[in-house]
């Protein structure tokens, strides 16, 4: 915040006074809701260096400019998503939204719809002059009907937003309409904005003589008097006759005030009860003491931990891919295969998957890359091993076997065929081993603890402390039991080779 | 087969003068039906009624006729004697032989003959006679209560010191009325404020009482003992329940404008409250004054000052229903305007002033502290003329009655500027000198006696302006001449006449007003307390003008009638009612402005759906100007049948 | 006959608040609010120029006694080119300030 300055206006010290006289037309009626929001703040008991300004793009975006505390003049239509960042990130702050109604109900219309529903607590003021009024008056989404402007020559057809409806059907806990020759009500309105828990929604109607008003034949004061003529004020006004057209009445008035738990305490509340949530303090951290597990982390950072002995070397990169169905526990495999080799072996590992649209029954695939030194390249372009579980797979997957790779079958689902010379087949009746174990599910731990026997490349030690970390609690029997038939089955088919 | 019994009374000789009794008797014994046949030398005495009554149970009589006096002086003895007996008291029927015969008649012949012909009349219309039950309507136990003078305020405290709850309801801001005005009051010099005040505390305080000020009632349906009534509240622009009475919004209101408290001769701003003592102490934004209208706020100047933050621009008119069981009228009273007696300059000169307007000048809380002053020049009048009977006792000017309360007060103010100013000379023209309550003669003729009041007897017939003087033109009836008068200052007792609202306010309640405004009674000498319309009850000046004492007294009488009403849970109604046989009825809706007591209603009709009348039995008062007026013959009057009407004709023609 | 307007007796325990309205000519752009909405109409066209070339409003001192410093044109100002500075005491006479 800037230091304040000699005053000249009572209201100065509120204003950046190098940039007053501002850019806004004679008769904006934007100055005047500034005025007013400049004096809600000083009435209020609010702490000025937490309160925060963030505007859009338009005329009404350049408000954050003039005002004399933390301000941020944002890209069009992203003033809510940055003020909701603001306040999450500091949830002491007091977050302001000062922006048009083409920047908030147009290209943030969604971004509006979503605070509002969630309850983020900012508090968001839409000026609403009826067009986009800095790119020279075109016709915006609360433009009435039958209004003229550039981009409507011969009239509006389009029905427009009724803001306030729109927010409060959002779930908006409070939302206001006024008019900017309304000040008395507005600094009402915004006071009560302020000290609200929750998404707050003031929208002030505002002339935008230069542009709207010429056009419609509203010059000057003109537009600002039909404005007023056209005002119904009321305590308890009925939203759903808040529709405003070229010549209905405006009802203006507070439209909903009620309590609902904001976005943050929402969390707080649900959550809570689950998790230890921590409180923000200013700055994001948290404090050490409460925080045991990253204390630990803190008490020994950076040691590395011991190496075990017989850890396998592996030269270069040895790239392997993994097919089968989606269900077959594809993935599984593959991370299991990651993690053995680069958590507990000790070298490194790449770890993607594959997927097709079907949540069951397509086609799914994983590819891991191990080293005992740096990866290059995240992708398999010539798996050195393969093991496919479903014929469908098979035939996806069948031109990137390789002349001289190893391939690892499904004894009964797969049946491959054109291999290219040279492919070493080692095939296990997976499905048929885990049906016997009496769950078909765990064919791909049988598969699994086949390829350790086969595959030099993770130790057997590493690959058991991998499995027992990735699979559900209390499934460990049957998935350490499948995993020891698959690998028997694979020495025992070693032996029987070697002789 | 119907037994009847003919009871023939003697009336002494009121009646056995002109009828033979025996030869009535014997005839009579011979009718059809008719199984017992009696004469008495007085039916309505106790033994009387007590062979009436042994007679009905001994001979088994289905119905009984008397042939009597008129029902209007023993009829409800006579029925009483047949439910004590045991019979419906509507199966019981007088047939006058006294009123309608014996009193007028000399010849004997003649007069037993014409008596024989009422009894078989009698006779034939019993035949029809059905059993009928009155029935019953819930009183709801509270109390509304129009005005909040002394009349209103008196009633208030009486009902909620029962124990009732009362809706207080009154036009302007605060209560107190045009008593609260008042400096002191006849005979006893009273500081008027004093001992009102206390009283409107009392109202403020009560927990019974629900105090709607600044509201009007604007909508009255229902019927005695159930009335659903609508009371508007106005919108104060200060919350009632915030405001302190603090008073820090006024000293910045920029609005001056004329007190209607002090009747134009005092100032208060936009945001007010009407006197110091108002009750309730909250106050009120003029919204026609202030700066600030329904589309745009301008000034928040009390907005800021009001430190409990009661002010709010947006407050709307409020609607409140409550149901009540009784009404209680006590709207009060005005002057009639200066400006409609051009000759006493027709409110043109600003040194003619009214009587309140007086009275505003000598209270010591009025705009001028207590000090009788000129309006035009501020100075202290030397000479001053107090004109009595202005307006009243003048049909020339629409008033014909007499105001009551002028007298007396004339003599008040002169003996009390005479305090203030003891060189003043104060001239009084009267036409009578009324001081007829307690201590008002005594007080008239100290006054009277007074040096330098010189009460002169004659109409002022001119007050005019010559030059930079007011000249007063009177008549000195007792010496004969004509008397010019230049005076500083003029006072005119103006007629009372009925409060501005009361007319609007009849028309809301359906209460019937004289030509003159004031509320009708239902009977001026018998019943003065209450209204044509049961269970709306009359208190105050807006029944009559009236002094305060009167007026008291009156709130008390009409809160005791509305009390008497309550202390019942239901109140019975006589069932000889008016009604609607709903398949004849074709909806012309004749009856409904044919009915004096708005008891006949356009209802959807059950069984059709189609409009058809209705009637209101706890209105109806079977006064039968429906039945006889339907083009259609669909309503009958339950105890006063088509069929028990021809059948009394036949027999007698 | 119309009824005649009398002088009311307590005016001078009924004082309202006077302002002086303060302009800063340099930020004003004529965009005429605070002349229009004026209670009073206290404020009127400057004759001369602002360096943007808009005309300002100006307070006469004729003029002067009628602000009640209601403070509307200092809250409606778009451009915060007008206040009131309110006399600390309720100095004027109601009669000669009353406009309404």
């Amino acid at each position: 915040m800037i230091e304040p300055q000699i005053l000249d206006h009572p209201k100065d010290m509120l204003l950046r006074k190098e940039r007053i006289p501002h850019i806004w037309c004679p008769g904006c009626g934007l100055g005047s809701v500034l005025s007013a929001l400049v004096d809600a703040l000083r009435n209020s008991d609010l702490d000025l260096k937490n309160v925060a300004v963030v505007s859009g793009i338009g005329c009404t975006g350049r408000a954050a400019g003039y005002l004399n505390l933390d301000s941020f003049h944002t890209t069009h239509g992203r003033a809510i998503p940055y003020a909701t960042g603001l306040k999450l990130a500091n949830p002491d702050l007091t977050v302001i939204v000062f922006s048009g109604d083409g920047d908030l109900a147009a290209i943030g219309g969604n971004h509006l719809i979503h605070a509002a529903r969630r309850n983020v607590d900012i508090k968001v003021i839409c000026v609403n002059n009826f067009n986009y009024g800095m790119t020279g008056g075109q016709g915006g989404p609360t433009t009435p009907r039958l209004a003229r402007t550039t981009t409507t020559s011969y009239g509006n057809t389009e029905k427009p937003f009724n803001l306030v409806h729109l927010t409060a059907a959002c779930g908006a806990p409070y939302v206001a309409r006024w008019t900017s020759a309304h000040p008395h009500y507005m600094k009402i309105a915004m006071g009560e904005m302020l000290k609200k828990d929750g998404f707050s929604f003031l929208e002030v109607i505002a002339p935008c003589p230069t542009n709207f008003g010429r056009r419609n034949k509203l010059r000057e004061i003109k537009l600002l008097q039909r404005f007023l003529e056209q005002a119904i004020l009321e305590a308890q006004p009925d939203i759903a006759k808040a529709d405003i057209e070229l010549d209905s009445p405006i009802l203006c008035g507070k439209f909903v005030d009620l309590e609902r738990p904001s976005y943050l305490a929402a969390i707080k509340e649900t959550v809570s009860a689950k998790v230890k949530v921590y409180d923000f303090r200013g700055d994001g951290r948290v404090p050490l003491e409460e925080a045991p597990v990253k204390a630990a982390a803190a008490k020994a950072p950076g040691k590395p931990a011991e190496v075990p002995a017989e850890r396998p070397i592996i030269q270069r990169p040895v790239q392997i891919k993994l097919a089968g169905l989606g269900g077959q526990g594809i993935g599984l495999c593959g991370l299991i295969i990651g993690r053995a080799a680069a958590i507990f072996d000790h070298n490194q590992a790449v770890y993607t998957q594959e997927y097709s649209p079907e949540a069951r029954g397509g086609a799914s695939a994983s590819s891991i890359i191990v080293a005992s030194g740096q990866i290059h390249a995240p992708y398999v372009t010539e798996p050195d091993i393969m093991v496919i579980m479903a014929q469908g797979a098979y035939n996806k997957y069948q031109k990137d076997v390789r002349p001289g790779s190893r391939l690892i079958i499904d004894k009964d689902l797969v049946r491959p065929k054109d291999l290219p010379g040279s492919v070493q087949v080692q095939a296990i009746p997976a499905t048929r081993l885990a049906e016997e174990l009496g769950q078909k599910v765990v064919a791909n731990i049988v598969t699994l603890g086949f390829f350790t026997a086969l595959v030099p490349y993770i130790s057997l030690a590493a690959m058991q402390k991998a499995l027992k970390g990735s699979i559900p609690k209390g499934t460990e029997e049957l998935n350490l039991r499948a995993f020891e038939t698959g690998y028997d089955y694979g020495k025992k088919m070693q032996e029987e080779e070697a002789v | 087969m119907t037994r009847l019994g003919v009871f023939i009374c003697h009336c002494g000789k009121n009646i056995a003068r002109t009828v033979n009794i025996e030869a009535l008797r014997e005839k009579a014994a011979t009718l059809p039906h008719v199984v017992l046949a009696k004469d008495y030398l007085y039916l309505c005495s106790k033994p009387g009624q007590t062979m009436i009554a042994d007679d009905i149970r001994e001979h088994r009589l289905d119905k009984v006729l008397i042939a009597a006096c008129s029902p209007r002086l023993h009829g409800k003895t006579f029925a009483q004697t047949a439910q004590r007996a045991g019979l419906n008291p509507y199966l019981l029927d007088m047939a006058n032989i006294r009123e309608h015969c014996s009193w007028v008649h000399i010849d004997g012949a003649e007069g037993t003959e014409k008596a024989f012909s009422i009894i078989k009349g009698g006779l034939g219309r019993l035949l029809y006679a059905e059993p009928l039950e009155p029935f019953q309507s819930p009183v709801t136990k509270r109390v509304l209560v129009i005005g909040g003078g002394v009349a209103g305020i008196q009633a208030t405290l009486d009902i909620a010191n029962s124990g009732y709850e009362v809706y207080l309801v009154e036009k302007s801001p605060s209560l107190g009325g045009h008593m609260a005005q008042l400096g002191e009051t006849f005979p006893t010099l009273d500081c008027s404020s004093c001992i009102l005040t206390p009283k409107m505390v009392e109202v403020s305080q009560n927990e019974h009482v629900h105090l709607l000020s600044y509201s009007e009632v604007t909508r009255i349906e229902g019927n005695i003992g159930q009335f659903q009534v609508t009371v508007r509240l106005r919108p104060r622009y200060v919350d009632e329940t915030l405001c302190t009475g603090c008073g820090d919004c006024v000293p910045t209101c920029p609005v001056v404008v004329s007190n209607e408290f002090d009747q134009g001769l005092g100032a208060r701003k936009a945001v007010y409250l009407p006197f110091p003592q108002a009750v309730p102490a909250v106050y009120t934004i003029d919204w026609d004054a202030c700066l600030n209208t329904d589309k745009l706020i301008i000034c928040e100047n009390c907005y800021k000052d009001c430190e409990a933050k009661a002010i709010n621009f947006l407050m709307e008119p409020q609607e409140k229903m409550v149901e009540v069981g009784a009404v209680v009228l006590a709207t009060g009273y005005e002057l009639m305007p200066v400006a409609r007696i051009g000759e006493y300059g027709g409110d043109e000169y600003e040194d003619v002033i009214d009587g309140l307007q007086f009275e505003r000048m000598l209270s010591a809380s009025g705009p001028t502290g207590g000090v009788v002053r000129r309006p035009s020049d501020g100075r202290i009048p030397q000479n001053v003329v107090f004109v009595q009977c202005a307006g009243s006792r003048d049909p020339e000017h629409g008033i014909p009655y007499c105001s009551k309360v002028c007298c007396m007060y004339t003599a008040k103010h002169a003996l009390l500027y005479k305090h203030a100013v003891p060189d003043g000379q104060v001239y009084v023209f009267y036409i009578d000198i009324r001081a007829a309550g307690k201590g008002h003669e005594e007080f008239v003729q100290k006054v009277m006696s007074e040096e330098r009041i010189l009460y002169l007897r004659g109409k002022v017939s001119k007050i005019f302006k010559s030059g930079a003087k007011l000249v007063v033109w009177g008549a000195d009836t007792l010496s004969g001449r004509q008397v010019e008068i230049e005076a500083d200052l003029v006072v005119l007792a103006m007629a009372v006449i009925p409060s501005s609202g009361s007319q609007k306010l009849a028309r809301t309640l359906h209460i019937a007003s004289d030509l003159s405004g004031f509320f009708s009674e239902a009977h001026p000498k018998l019943r003065p307390l209450e209204s044509n319309t049961d269970g709306i009850f009359l208190a105050g000046a807006a029944q009559f003008a009236k002094d305060i004492t009167d007026t008291v007294s009156q709130a008390t009488g009409a809160a005791g009638k509305a009390l008497s009403l309550l202390a019942n849970d239901f109140i019975k109604l006589e069932p000889t009612i008016s009604e609607v046989e709903e398949g004849i009825c074709r909806g012309c809706g004749l009856c409904v402005s044919i009915c004096p007591f708005g008891a006949v209603k356009m209802l959807p009709s059950t069984r059709t759906g189609a409009m058809v009348a209705g009637i209101n039995p706890i209105l109806c008062k079977g006064c039968g100007l429906c039945t006889a007026g339907c083009l259609s013959g669909a309503v009958t009057l339950k105890g006063s049948s088509f069929k028990q009407i021809f059948a009394q004709l036949e027999e007698m023609v | 006959m119309p009824p005649v307007k009398r002088k009311l007796f307590n005016l001078d325990q009924y004082q309202v608040p006077r302002g002086k309205v303060q302009i800063i000519s340099e930020r004003c752009k004529g965009c005429s609010l605070c002349l229009e909405y004026c209670p009073n109409k206290v404020l009127a066209w400057s004759t001369d120029y602002n360096f943007k070339g808009y005309r300002y409003p100006v307070l006469e001192e004729t003029e002067e006694k009628y602000c009640i410093s209601c403070r509307f044109c200092e809250e409606v100002c778009p451009d915060f080119a007008i206040y009131v500075t309110t006399e600390p005491e309720l100095t004027a006479k109601p009669q000669s300030t009353q406009r309404k």
